[in-house]
Order: C-alpha cells, then structure tokens, then sequence
C-alpha cells in the first residue's frame, strides 16, 4: 500500500512538473533589449502638423523626418523636430515651426525662439554638418518650396540662408545628406527631391469611397539637388554638371557612404515606386547612377518598391557596409548585402524581416541597443490613409513599430511584443533618430509622429555590456569627419562603422558613434580612415569610455 | 441507304448544348478560374503577389489598383445582343435596364458584389463553393477577416476542400504567419495538381522563413513537371538568386526568357546573376536594353481607367457566381448574375460565353446567335465560336449559314476532325450536293479514322453512287467495330445493291 502511494505521489509530482514547466516556457520570454517611453516626462510637448488642408494632397501624408545633435556642443544630445506648415493659404493664427529641444542632463528644454531655429518652412528632411568648420553644427532643411540652411553661430542661436529654387514651381525637397564629394574639407550637400508638385494640379482618389491622397505615380518625378561648398559661405548648384540631374526619381530617403571602399563618398537614394539610384562617385565631382547593375533598384524579384528611409551598417560584420531600405506594406524591408565586389543581393526575405512586411515603414535606424557588436534595427511604421480599416480590415492606420534583433550577424529576430513599453504603441510614425541622449552609454530613440507628439524613448536594457562612444574631428578633413570611416576591434570582432550625416527616413542621427563591446570589452585596436584615404591608428580606448579622435593626432581623449 | 444522324432521339437544346461543352476544347483555353494558364510571365507592373493584394501597390502614398476616381456615369454603348435583349420579354416583362447598366461607383458596385456573394450563401449555407466564391468577393474589396471567416467555415465543412486552404494561406502570408501559411498552401497544392498559384506561395512563405532549401525544392519540383511554365522557372531563379547559387539561378532564368521572351524580371535577374559570375560584358548588354525598354513609373491613368480595371475584376468574379447558380439549376438568377457580369465588363468573354449558353438552356436562341457572333468577333481565331454557332443555326433551320459556320471551324482547326464530321453530317442530312462533302469525310477518315467515321464515308460514297468505295468503307467500320449490328446490317443491304448491280 504504502508502495503504490509512493509510487502515485512520484507520477503526480512528475505530472505537475511536465505540466508547470510547459507553463512556464509557453509564457513569452522578456526580451534582452528594453526600450520604455519616457515621452510624458521627457519635456518634448511638440505636435506635428503634415498641412492637414483637408484637400488629401500627398505631401502631407509624407512629412517628416528630425535630428538629434549636440548643437551647444555640451556633450548633451539635443533634439530637433521638423513641421509642416499651412498649405495653399490656409490661414494660421500661431504657425506650426520646426522646433528645437535642448538637451539639460536627460530633460528637455524648448529653445526654438531664443535659438532661432523654428523655421516656418513645409519641412521634410533634415541633415546636421558643420558646413564652414567653425565647430558648430549647422542644420540643412529641405522643404516644398526654398530649402534652408540654419548657421549655428556658436552662442545658441542660428540664422538662415534660403537655397535658390531654379524653375517655375516650388520643388518638394526630401531627404537631404552632407558629404565630402572631393576630398577638398567642406562639406558639399544633396537634397533629393520627391515630384514635381503643384496645386493647380487636382487629382482626388478614393479607394472603394475613402478619400486618399494621390500617390507619386501621378506626378513626374523630380531630378536631385547637388550644391558645391565652395569654401567661401556659398555654394554652387552642380547638379546637371556632375550627373546627379541626368536621372530623375520620386526621391525619399538618402544616404552618402562609401559603399566601394574606395575612399570617396557615394548616394543611395531612395525613390517611391520607382528604381533606387546608386550614384558612384568617379571623381572630379562626377557621378555615374549604377543602382540597376550593383543590384539596388530593385528588390530580389525585380520589383520596383514603395522606398522611403535608408539606413547602413555592417550587420554582418563582413566589414563592407549593407544597406537597409524601408518600404510599402506587403513590401519587405530590403536589406542589400554589400558583396564588396561593387554590387549588392538582397536578402531581406531569408534574414527574418519579413514580420514588418505587415506594416507600412519609413524612418529606419540600426544601433547596437544591448550592445552584444551586433547592430539592431529600429524600424517605424505608420499607414498613409486615414481611415484605411474601413477599406481593408486588415490595415489600421495607426501602426506598431517594429525592434528586430540581430543575431550574430546571420539573420533578425523580431521583439517588439517583448521589449518594454515604447513597443506597444500603435501610432502613425514617420522619421526616427536614434542616439545617446542620457549619455548612459547606450542608444536611445526618437520617433517623429504624423500629426501627433514624437515618441521618446529611452533604452533601459538590463545588460552588462559596455560601448565605446567615439566622437572624431577633422582636420584637414572636414571637421566633422563626414566620411571618416572606423574600424574597432573588440575582442575578435571588428565592427566598422562610417559617419553619415543625413539617413533613415529624411533625418539625421548618429554623430556620436556608438560600439557595443560585449561584456568583456577589452578594445584592442581603433583605426580611422579619415575622408581622402589618410589613416590612422589609436590605442588605448577602453570600453566604456566616450572618446574624441582628433584627426593627426594619434592619442585618444577621453571626454567627461 | 439513309444516313443515320447522331443523336436523334435526343433532346435539341440539350444535344447542342452537350456538343457546345464538348467542342469547347477545341480553342477555348483550359485555364481554371483560380490556376489560370503562368505559360508568360504577367507584365511588369503585376506581380506574383497574392490575389488581394492590389496589384503595383507602388506609390508610398498608397495608390493601388483597387482605388477609384470620383467614376463618372459613362455608359459605354450596348452592343447588339444588349441592346436586343432590352427589346426582349421574357416571361411578358422588358429585362431591367439597371441589370445591363454598370455601377457608376467603385463604392457602388463594392455593394452589389457583397450583396450578392451575400445572397448566394444565405441561398447555399452549406456550400463550401459559395463560401469560396464569396471570400473571394471579400478579398477583392480588401475585407481579409471576412474572407478568412468564409474559408474557414468552407474547411469545417470540407477539411481538404483546396481553394479554401489556399486561401488562408495566402491570408496567413498577410498577417507574416508564415509557418501557418505552409501549412495550409502544404495541404492545398496535392489537391489542385498542376496549378501553380499555391506552389508559388508555398516557396514564398518557405523564403520568408528563410527555408530557402525547402523554397527551391518546391519550384524546382513543378517546373520540372510543368516545364511550361515561364513564371515557375522565374521564380525558381529568383530563389536561387537568394541563397546565391547563381548557376542554378542563370538556368532556371534563361529557361523563362525562353518561354517568355523579354520579361524584364526574368532579364533583371539574369542579368544580376550574371555579373555575379563575372560575365559582365553580357549582363551590362542586357540591363543597357532593360533599362531602354523599361516603362515610365508614371502612372498617368485617370480615376475612370482605375475604375474600369476594378470593374473587370469584378466582373470575373459575378461571372464565378453566374457559373455557380447555374449549375445549381437556377437558370434565371445565372443569367441575370451573367448579365451584370458582362454590364460590368462588356469584353469578359467567359461571361458571354456562360450567357449564350444559357440562352441555349432556356431556349431563347436568337440571343445566344446574338451573342456567338459577337464571341466570333472577340476571338476570330477560336473554332469553338463558329462550330457552336453552327450548330444552333442547324436547330433555327439555316443549314445554308451553318454549314459556311463548319467550314470556318474547318479553316479555323484544320487538325480537329470536329469541324469536318459536322460538316459531312449536316451535308448528309440535307441530303443535297453531298458529292461536295467526299473530300471532306476523307479527310475526316485520315484526321481520326474510327469506326463511325469510316461509316460516316462510306455514307458519302453510298449517297454518290460510289459503292465499291462504300464496301470499302464500311470493311474499315466493321474491321474496327465487328460487333456493331448497324454495320453489319449496313454491310448486308450493301451488298445486296451491288449484287444487283453486277447483274
């Protein structure tokens, strides 16, 4: 008797464990990376404003990206957010502007009046370069109608220096990027542009009776902006000359890197429903458009995708970096893997973006959020039309955002649904930055909403891992060191990284490199290859430090 | 000796309704509603992608095909049958004009196609084509939930029932539920053998799991065995292309340009893979003639013309709800659905097609000469017009125009002995001029050659007093069907007449 009790309370206990630990396992794991929305404490209390004129006209349903800088220079990430503006004179008794937030030690400060810096313009892109190297950070805006240049003076405010438009109609600027095209210090600047755009031109659409805004299709695309620094405070249109103007794309996102390793800066350029351009860059200010034969204008079907925000990294730590784009739903984030021989195959479908296919996305960003020398991707969504769920129940217009993590190189696991807080929310974004902004070591996120307030969001991840923050200075080089390409090693893994000025979705972020390190985090080497090919090697970084590289000399300072 | 006719103790309407569906196969395409015929690639601007999904998504501003302008009330012309039919009285009443006039709205025709495909399964519950057929509907107008509803009830009531399993996979693929869209496709495909539609989705959801092995293992599979189709070999490329075996990806490329010359997906790939293997030369050849082949990005159609695109596939799927109620026996709402398919889409075929027979059905031949003469003019190359035509004029009493009719499907199909053996009877059966016709059964004996068409000769030679060539004939008939009283008994009356003639 005794025996068979034993026996029985044995098989019952064995039963309570198989049925508890399947309990246990079939509860969602927390995820390791853990982004919380601290936007409600943040000190950010702007509201975007896409034109809203009632009239459905298709700029508006695609404003806007931001950008985070350090524009005081304190070592403090500050934030800059875009607006639209009244459309077709509609009248405004207070009109929305761009808006500028300093950054005081984690809170954040509305300084757009003193600064200067709230631009009345329709803003859409934005790219943060210190165009006349006196070690501020000047902003480029890209607006429907005259793009700007905001000159930081150094004392806090900005003033502003309109671009002249050539033709009749206002040009719709999009994204916008800084870079080196030669070599010569000053920072040259690219301004796509999306279609050409006018009033007078009325299509109405509907979609089974709800009212949608036009799409690109039913405009001619427009040819991109390239201006010259000449070095002197002005710039020289070269658009035509250089044969950035011998194509013409309904231009979105872009991104200049140097997608060849052969020390110049080339563009990608986004275009909406159309081939993607890869201008190469063949010197003496010359570029040569090759998307189609490096495999860029497509995705791996030969389809032409709904492309809007760009991003680059070397996810897989081949050393060449990949590029990442973002697209209409049903359309997969295209991630094109850098051979090194010159072109690109896209691999989106087989590295497990495919979960994002479900939404619509724009602004698009790769960080190492829990710093383990993979870099993650940060992808925001948001629908077009108002009232879409209405047409096709299974499309809101109000979408989540999607976190994926890399996987040591190989292929993204989507965690969104586990991953804190900021996660959860279901909104109708456009740009997102990414960056420092606690100066905790790790990188956070800033997500611009459509007709709404930003979403900030803090990466309070759980790890031990350590970064190395790395902030470099040109010298003969621009001062920004747009260009500079870097190499760290850490351990046995080199993880390279390019400064950009001007990516994901029409904004700008990343000044501030940011290396995770793993736990161990013993740096074994840093190397610089500065804009024209000059490189440098410097030791003695240690992982959990934030450094300056100054270009020439061969020390690292550590910055407070 | 009289000539036998085929089939006299059968039912007119029926007899010519059973040779219609019999000598469809005689051009009519073989495609199914669903599988459709992949021998080309679809353009350029429509892609593989899952029937719900609008076709060239494009714009990041949302323009698909699915969308509408404001639909002006354009009322093409009727054509004649229409407008006949307007005259027509059926059962005393004029037919509506609102069932031959098309929706003026994309919203309103959005409402007739639920209500219908609502009507149709109030009227059949039970049915799981009625449910396909209104998921369908659903998917068309972008009501996903809906449709998933309808084919998981179609599943509960048939569990391997194919289309819809099909369908909830390509649902499944919507929501990114990849692992349960192969489960579904994996279930649909062994039951709808030959098609290539769930294949294709199949391999898709295998690639966004990154299960590429599994993906090229699925295409690889049907193209072998459907080595026909163009978009199955572009496809096993491109997956070939992604897992980077770009020999295999150039062949399974080259195979689909040679089925479907100039396709710039298939010439786009190629020539990617082909700068993969270092052929640089060609592969810049072929993307410098891409690129100057390639189509504006433009889109410069009219909300009108958007709305007639939705209307046409609108149309298709009234014209599957016609087809549905009339093999249920409901005749009068078939062609009344078969009517507001064709107001949708005056050039869907398969709809006019569907409402002639009807008309033959219900007997209102006029109408369905009407409407034949118009499929003749649609499609002047398919033999199955003028051989139906014929035939329905035989039973209207024109034996004149019914034979010019066989004579068509004879020019037209010169390789199908249908056209000549109706020719021969029709000949027979007047009786008149049948000389005109020995060359006509020769060649019908020489094309196919059984036994009733040698019988079929030895008629002809019988009737033109050449009864060597009769015996001969009929030697050929009952060497090939011994046992056949109606020869032997032909053979014997034969023979009596040319014993008489020897004397």
């Amino acid at each position: 008797m005794n025996r068979k009790r034993t026996l029985e309370g044995v098989w019952l206990a064995w039963f309570c464990m198989f049925v508890f630990s399947n309990c246990l396992s079939s509860v969602q794991a927390q995820s390791a990376i853990r982004l919380e929305d601290i936007t409600q404490t943040s000190g950010i209390d702007f509201k975007h404003f896409s034109g809203q004129s009632g009239e459905n006209h298709i700029i508006e349903t695609v404003t806007s990206g931001l950008a985070t800088f350090d524009y005081d220079q304190d070592g403090w990430i500050d934030v800059y957010v875009l607006n639209g503006s009244p459309l077709h004179g509609k009248p405004f008794l207070a009109p929305p502007k761009n808006r500028l937030y300093q950054n005081v030690r984690g809170q954040f400060v509305d300084v757009t009046e003193q600064s200067g810096a709230g631009d009345l313009g329709f803003a859409l892109g934005v790219a943060v370069g210190d165009f006349d190297n006196d070690g501020d950070p000047d902003l480029f805006i890209s607006n429907f109608g005259p793009n700007v240049l905001l000159v930081n003076r150094g004392d806090g405010t900005f003033g502003r220096i309109e671009f002249p438009q050539k033709g009749a109609f206002p040009r719709v600027g999009a994204g916008v990027s800084l870079l080196d095209v030669d070599s010569d210090g000053n920072l040259d600047v690219y301004f796509s542009n999306y279609i050409k755009f006018s009033f007078e031109k009325k299509i109405k659409r509907l979609i089974y009776g709800i009212p949608a805004a036009p799409g690109p299709k039913d405009y001619d695309p427009d040819s991109d902006t390239l201006y010259r620094n000449m070095g002197d405070g002005s710039f020289e249109d070269v658009s035509e000359s250089s044969g950035i103007a011998s194509v013409a794309g309904p231009g979105m996102g872009v991104v200049a890197f140097d997608f060849d390793s052969d020390h110049d800066t080339d563009i990608f350029v986004c275009n909406d429903s159309s081939e993607n351009f890869l201008f190469e860059n063949k010197g003496n200010f010359k570029f040569e458009e090759i998307g189609l034969i490096a495999g860029v204008a497509y995705d791996v079907t030969g389809a032409r995708q709904a492309t809007m925000g760009v991003d680059v990294a070397d996810f897989d730590g081949d050393g060449h970096l990949d590029i990442v784009t973002t697209n209409f739903i049903d359309e997969i984030p295209t991630l094109y893997r850098n051979s090194g021989k010159g072109y690109f195959d896209d691999i989106g479908p087989v590295v497990g973006l495919g979960a994002a296919s479900r939404s619509l996305t724009w602004g698009v960003a790769f960080a190492d959020f829990d710093l383990d020398q993979w870099p993650d991707l940060y992808i925001a969504s948001g629908h077009l039309i108002d009232g879409i769920s209405r047409v096709k129940d299974n499309e809101t217009f109000a979408q989540p955002n999607h976190l994926f993590r890399n996987i040591n190189g190989a292929r993204f696991e989507e965690i969104s649904s586990n991953s804190g807080t900021a996660l959860k929310a279901i909104q109708v974004s456009r740009g997102v930055a990414v960056d420092d902004l606690d100066n905790d070591g790790d990188c956070d996120v800033v997500i611009l909403n459509l007709n709404d307030k930003p979403q900030i969001v803090r990466n309070e991840t759980d790890h031990k891992n350590l970064s190395l923050q790395v902030h470099l200075v040109g010298k003969t080089s621009n001062r920004d060191a747009v260009g500079a390409v870097i190499q760290v090693k850490v351990g046995d893994r080199t993880q390279v990284q390019e400064v950009i000025s001007g990516r994901g979705y029409q904004s700008h972020f990343g000044s501030r490199m940011t290396f995770g390190c793993g736990a161990s985090g013993t740096i074994e080497s840093i190397s610089v290859r500065w804009p024209g090919g000059n490189v440098q090697e410097f030791n003695g970084a240690t992982a959990g430090e934030r450094i300056l590289l100054l270009e020439g000399e061969g020390q690292v300072t550590a910055l407070p | 000796m009289r000539p036998k006719l085929l089939l006299t103790h059968v039912d007119s309407r029926v007899k010519a309704l059973l040779i219609f569906c019999m000598v469809c196969l005689l051009g009519c395409s073989s495609s199914s509603p669903r599988g459709g015929s992949d021998d080309k690639i679809p353009s350029e601007t429509s892609h593989a992608k899952p029937q719900s999904v609008p076709q060239d998504t494009g714009g990041g501003v949302g323009l698909s095909s699915s969308e509408s302008g404001l639909g002006e009330a354009t009322i093409t012309s009727f054509t004649k049958s229409q407008a006949s039919e307007l005259q027509e009285r059926e059962n005393g009443d004029p037919i509506p004009a609102r069932e031959l006039l098309p929706p003026t709205t994309s919203l309103e025709m959005r409402q007739e196609a639920i209500a219908l495909a609502e009507t149709l399964v109030q009227g059949f519950p039970d049915n799981p084509d009625a449910l396909e057929i209104k998921a369908r509907f659903l998917m068309l107008f972008g009501e996903v939930r809906g449709a998933k509803s309808c084919w998981m009830e179609a599943v509960r009531l048939v569990p391997d029932y194919a289309y819809a399993l099909h369908g909830l996979g390509k649902i499944a693929m919507l929501d990114s539920e990849y692992d349960k869209a192969i489960d579904y496709l994996s279930r649909s495909i062994p039951k709808q053998p030959g098609v290539a539609e769930p294949v294709h989705d199949l391999a898709d959801a295998y690639t966004k799991l990154g299960r590429l092995d599994d993906a090229l293992k699925t295409l690889k599979a049907f193209a072998e065995a459907n080595a026909h189709s163009a978009l199955t070999w572009l496809l096993l490329g491109q997956a070939a292309q992604t897992k980077q075996d770009f020999v295999q990806a150039e062949q399974a490329y080259r195979k689909a340009l040679e089925l479907s010359p100039g396709t710039s997906r298939a010439e786009q790939g190629l020539a990617t893979v082909l700068m993969r293997l270092g052929k640089r030369e060609e592969a810049k050849q072929r993307l410098e003639a891409l690129r100057a082949s390639q189509p504006s990005a433009t889109n410069n159609r009219s909300p009108d013309q958007v709305f007639q695109d939705e209307r046409k596939e609108c149309s298709t799927r009234f014209h599957s709800v016609a087809d549905f109620y009339a093999s249920s026996g409901d005749l009068a709402t078939a062609t009344r659905v078969a009517r507001r398919a064709l107001a949708l889409d005056p050039k869907n075929l398969k709809a006019k097609s569907t409402l002639s027979k009807l008309h033959l059905q219900n007997g209102r031949l006029p109408e369905a000469i009407a409407l034949l003469k118009e499929l003749r003019t649609d499609e002047p190359t398919n033999a199955s017009w003028p051989f139906t035509l014929g035939v329905i004029l035989v039973q209207n009493g024109d034996s004149k125009a019914a034979a010019e009719q066989y004579r068509e499907v004879i020019r037209l199909a010169p390789q199908n002995p249908v056209g000549y053996e109706a020719l021969t009877q029709l000949v027979l059966g007047q009786g008149n001029e049948v000389k005109q016709v020995i060359d006509i059964a020769e060649q019908l004996v020489a094309l196919r050659g059984t036994a009733a068409d040698h019988e079929l000769l030895a008629q002809v030679y019988a009737i033109t007093e050449d009864y060597r060539q009769a015996e001969k004939s009929l030697k050929e008939a009952i060497r090939r069907d011994p046992a056949n009283p109606n020869y032997l008994q032909a053979m014997k009356q034969l023979q009596k007449v040319l014993g008489t003639k020897n004397e």
